[in-house]
């Protein structure tokens, strides 16, 4: 193994490869921190330009992206309440609050720091404990897939403040958004009206820009703009990373328990991301003492959300370099580029070709500093640009998501889509309806469909009964109820419904 | 304000309609053999939404029934001024005529207009947006934008953007 | 106050002026960007073979050639079927094409586009079993099939190409059950989890695992013993009726004039038949770079529709 990091140090320590290390992380968090624009976009437009370098400098150049555009969406989802990527959808929920109090920077260095950990955390388990946790993720199949999806589900109701009712209200619209399409396996048509472009359904990107850039235009353009509006950012030049020592051990559990679940949803093949920072949030406020201050501006839920998707990325890379299964769309890509080198993933890699596996674990602690380097680097740039006056901010981030929206679909349909979701995200943000468990069913729902089907094409008497064989299955079923039941009994029990 | 008085009323009606709009396309998702039916799940979350839309308007109702002081719930738009819904109006105008726009005109001229419409219409009357010239300062603000995301994008990135029909 | 006026619509005539004048489709084709698009999953074989020639095309023709991957076939197919016939947009995919007209998840034909012709050929795909099963043909597999009828899964892909490989299997007799799976890496990852008996996988996925004693394979669905495995039997020699080789094809929209549909076959004529391009197609993929033209094209694809029709019309 010592010699196999030996070899893995002498490839990676070039000036060309740290360089191209940095740049890929530094287009990254700019693609990132745009709404609409995607890691997976800007790792499709870089991806041409790999297949001219050598393998291991294409790889760093992919993999500073991936790790800068994961962290760069967090600085658009805390200063204008837009998630830059998919993967920080939570981090909207406590980091705006937080940067309207005039804490912008201490949001984002702390969610910069949890980010660091994160890719720490996934980079450990990536050396230590690769091979276990492969075999682990094959034991997953379609009965704990499904059991994972309903598992994620009943998540939702953590995520539910106010109204029960509307929260399982946003959560049956989100499912419903989810089943607009062609249905798995036998492709028919459903929910479509007989539009042909609904065909392919709504993409996430389309429904994120359209809830939230969109929703936002419409809650600007309803306030009363008599003075200029920026985001007020108080407390400048924080020292460090704007969390005390207390704070840092207060936050430990939750930061190893969000890790663990980013870790985990990396592993498993066909989730990402950004399923990780929905389950990781949600599972923090479940567990919390005070679940009330959730979305409130509290630093916990920045913590859960940054760390899980951060770690996912380590996790993503398990399943890749063991098996040669990618564990997410990005890394479908970076799967790609090492085929086109020549490299072939999977169990005989570690044995013929160690030095590039070491070199690529190497490649991602580095990738955690230089994201960090970055970010803290260019803060007070990203500041200043997003500190501009809310009427020529706005309407510029709403291009930059069209050019997002029509990037990833190639459709102008889905750009008409996110006009009329914007309307939906103003209507239910003025009707309180919350957004979240929206989100999480529409994310999820595909996952439960597809493996329940699946399920019942594998069990024996296609019965459902079958998916009880697993004990996985049968655990996370228990935790489900669990998790269902008692706070809404508990919510029930508050509000009088009749 | 309205929004907030009858907000169960509201988001009742709303997902009792969507329940009753999806309802009517159940009929015409084709019936396969292949695994499970595909109806099953759009029928169960239409359920869901249709007897949350109507537990929701039923709520709302009873709470308005039990509200003591009747002349308390005429329509009231409080906080939501004429001003306001005119802004939203246009905002909402300005993007449909950006997409309705964009194949026919491509993405600068479409893009040009968004900015320039939006930005105009969300800048605030204060003092300081008085002057005379603050318009053309926009357009040329709009225009350079425009121009900028479409080269960086196109040009650099290799995303293509639309160009527009008219053009050969 | 005149002035500014003039200036900024100065800026604007100035701004289309040079994003359209020069990419004018009338002059020099191909003068600007083209997009290759690409139905299914990023990482798999047919993007990096599409890759691999927009690679070539832009080396060739000197303007950038992208490739957009869309995990919606129906979806990929539309988009370059209602576009432009200005020759800026081309779709390459497999046979995946005809399932799709077979199972009328698409409403037009390959006569309704610009067919360039084929441009990679592949071995059929290998049926892969676990070897704690015992299966070392396919005889063995109808054979514990007979035993226990609609007991045992082979993972396919619904709506690809892989179905109609388990269904010409299913109507040679082989009595096993089809389950649904998203592609070889999800097929790779139920096998390894043993939740699955066997799956049609591409050799160059499937070898590994075959060679250190994970998996047996039965068969390869080619005509004839592959160049690359020739130790695998085919169905056919073992006396089932089913081959399924894939070809790649790339095709425009209808409309085209004939000189962008020259330029485009001169091209893919250079690039396929160029010895070095077909050995890196090889190494990479153990896929035939290839030019056959429309004609031929036509008349191979043509002569295997009737055969989806049937088997996935019902």
């Amino acid at each position: 193994m010592l010699e196999y990091l030996n070899e893995g140090l002498a490839l990676i320590t070039n000036l060309r490869c740290i360089l191209l290390l940095f740049g890929g992380t530094i287009l990254g968090v700019l693609f990132g921190c745009v709404p609409g624009l995607t890691t997976n976009m800007c790792l499709v437009v870089m991806l041409p330009l790999s297949f001219t370098l050598k393998s291991i400098d294409a790889i760093s150049l992919l993999m500073g992206i991936q790790v800068g555009g994961c962290t760069g969406g967090l600085i658009s989802a805390i200063l204008i309440n837009i998630p830059g990527t998919p993967a920080n959808i939570c981090t909207t929920f406590d980091g705006h609050p937080m940067a309207k109090r005039g804490e912008a920077e201490r949001a984002i260095n702390i969610s910069l720091f949890y980010s660091f950990l994160g890719n720490l955390l996934g980079f450990a388990a990536l050396i230590s404990i690769a091979p276990w946790l492969a075999n682990f993720s094959l034991k997953f199949g379609y009965y704990e897939f499904f059991a994972i999806g309903v598992f994620s589900i009943t998540i939702i109701s953590t995520l539910i403040s106010d109204s029960v009712l509307k929260g399982l209200g946003s959560a049956a619209l989100g499912m419903a958004l989810a089943l607009i399409g062609t249905a798995p396996i036998d492709y028919a048509n459903r929910l479509t009206f007989g539009v042909i472009n609904l065909d392919g359904g709504i993409q996430l990107i389309t429904l994120t820009i359209g809830l939230y850039a969109f929703g936002a235009l419409y809650e600007v353009a309803e306030k009363d703009l008599e003075i200029e509006r920026t985001i007020q950012n108080t407390k400048r030049n924080i020292k460090g990373f704007g969390i005390s020592l207390k704070e840092f051990s207060q936050q430990s559990f939750n930061m190893i328990r969000s890790a663990i679940i980013g870790i985990i949803i990396g592993v498993l093949p066909g989730l990402g991301a950004h399923i990780s920072n929905l389950v990781a949030y949600s599972i923090a406020k479940n567990q919390s003492k005070y679940p009330e201050k959730y979305g409130t501006g509290i630093i916990d839920g920045l913590v859960a959300s940054e760390t899980s998707n951060n770690a996912t990325i380590g996790g993503a890379y398990i399943p890749l370099l063991t098996l040669g299964i990618p564990g997410d769309g990005s890394t479908a890509l970076i799967l790609a580029t090492l085929i086109i080198h020549g490299i072939v993933p999977g169990p005989s890699l570690f044995r013929n070709q160690g030095d590039i596996v070491y070199a690529i674990f190497l490649l991602l602690l580095i990738a955690s500093f230089s994201m960090l380097i970055v970010i803290k680097g260019l803060l007070h740039y990203f500041i200043s640009a997003l500190s501009l006056p809310e009427h020529i901010l706005i309407p510029i981030i709403i291009l930059l998501s069209v050019v997002g929206v029509f990037g990833s679909t190639k459709l102008i349909f889905d750009i008409w889509l996110c006009v009329f979701i914007g309307l939906l995200a103003f209507f239910m943000n003025k009707v309180k309806i919350p957004l979240g468990p929206l989100l999480i069913a529409y994310v999820i729902t595909p996952i439960i469909e597809i493996n329940l089907r699946r399920g019942l094409m594998v069990a024996k008497n296609r019965t459902f009964w079958e998916f009880f064989q697993s004990p996985i299955f049968c655990v996370l079923i228990c935790l489900s109820i669990l998790v269902a039941t008692l706070p809404l009994i508990i919510k029930i029990k508050k509000q009088k419904v009749f | 304000m309205l929004f907030q008085k009858y907000e169960k009323l509201f988001s009742g009606s709303f997902f009792l309609l969507i329940g009753i709009l999806l309802a009517t396309q159940i009929n015409k998702i084709k019936i396969t053999n292949i695994s499970m039916d595909s109806r099953l799940l759009p029928i169960i979350v239409v359920s869901i939404l249709s007897v949350i839309g109507l537990l929701l308007v039923i709520e709302g109702i009873v709470e308005i029934i039990k509200q003591k002081n009747l002349n308390s719930t005429k329509l009231n738009f409080g906080q939501i001024t004429k001003k306001n819904i005119k802004n939203i109006l246009c905002c909402f105008l300005i993007t449909v005529l950006f997409v309705y726009l964009l194949p026919i005109f491509g993405f600068i001229i479409s893009g040009s207009m968004l900015l320039f419409g939006i930005i105009l219409t969300l800048t605030p009357k204060g003092k300081q947006y008085k002057r005379e010239n603050i318009i053309y300062y926009f357009l040329f603000l709009s225009v350079a934008i425009t121009t900028g995301i479409y080269f960086l994008f196109v040009k650099i990135f290799l995303i293509l953007l639309p160009r527009g029909n008219i053009w050969p | 106050m005149k002035k500014k006026i003039t200036l900024i619509i100065i800026l604007l005539i100035f701004s289309l002026i040079s994003v359209n004048a020069t990419e004018s489709s009338n002059v020099n084709y191909p003068n600007r960007t083209i997009e290759l698009v690409v139905p299914g999953t990023v990482g798999q074989d047919s993007d990096i073979s599409a890759r691999l020639y927009a690679e070539e095309l832009s080396k060739l023709w000197k303007v950038p050639v992208i490739v957009n991957v869309i995990s919606n076939t129906p979806s990929a197919i539309r988009l370059v079927h209602e576009a432009k016939p200005d020759g800026y947009m081309a779709l390459m995919m497999n046979d995946a094409f005809f399932t799709n007209v077979a199972q009328r998840t698409i409403d037009f034909g390959i006569e309704d586009m610009t067919l360039l012709g084929i441009v990679e050929q592949s071995d059929g795909q290998v049926l892969v079993s676990r070897s704690e099963l015992g299966w070392k043909n396919l005889d063995d597999l109808k054979e514990a099939c007979d035993k226990e009828p609609d007991t045992y899964t082979v993972a396919v892909a619904f709506g690809a190409t892989t179905v109609v490989m388990g269904k010409m299997l299913v109507n040679e007799g082989i009595q096993c059950r089809l389950v649904d799976s998203s592609g070889g890496a999800d097929r790779i990852a139920s096998m390894l989890g043993k939740h699955i008996d066997a799956a049609f996988l591409v050799w160059s996925s499937a070898k590994e695992y075959v060679e250190n004693g994970q998996w047996n394979v039965l068969c390869i669905l080619n005509p004839e013993r592959s160049k690359v495995a020739p130790e695998i039997p085919t169905a056919i020699e073992q006396g089932y009726n089913a081959e399924f080789p894939t070809r790649h094809f790339i095709a425009l929209t209808g409309g085209v004039n004939d000189d962008i549909i020259r330029t485009w076959n001169e091209a893919l004529s250079s690039i396929s038949n160029n010895p070095d391009f077909q050995e890196l197609m090889f190494e990479k993929l153990f896929a035939t770079a290839c030019f056959i033209g429309k004609e031929e094209s036509l008349r191979i694809f043509n002569s295997r529709q009737p055969l989806l029709n049937e088997i996935l019309g019902e």
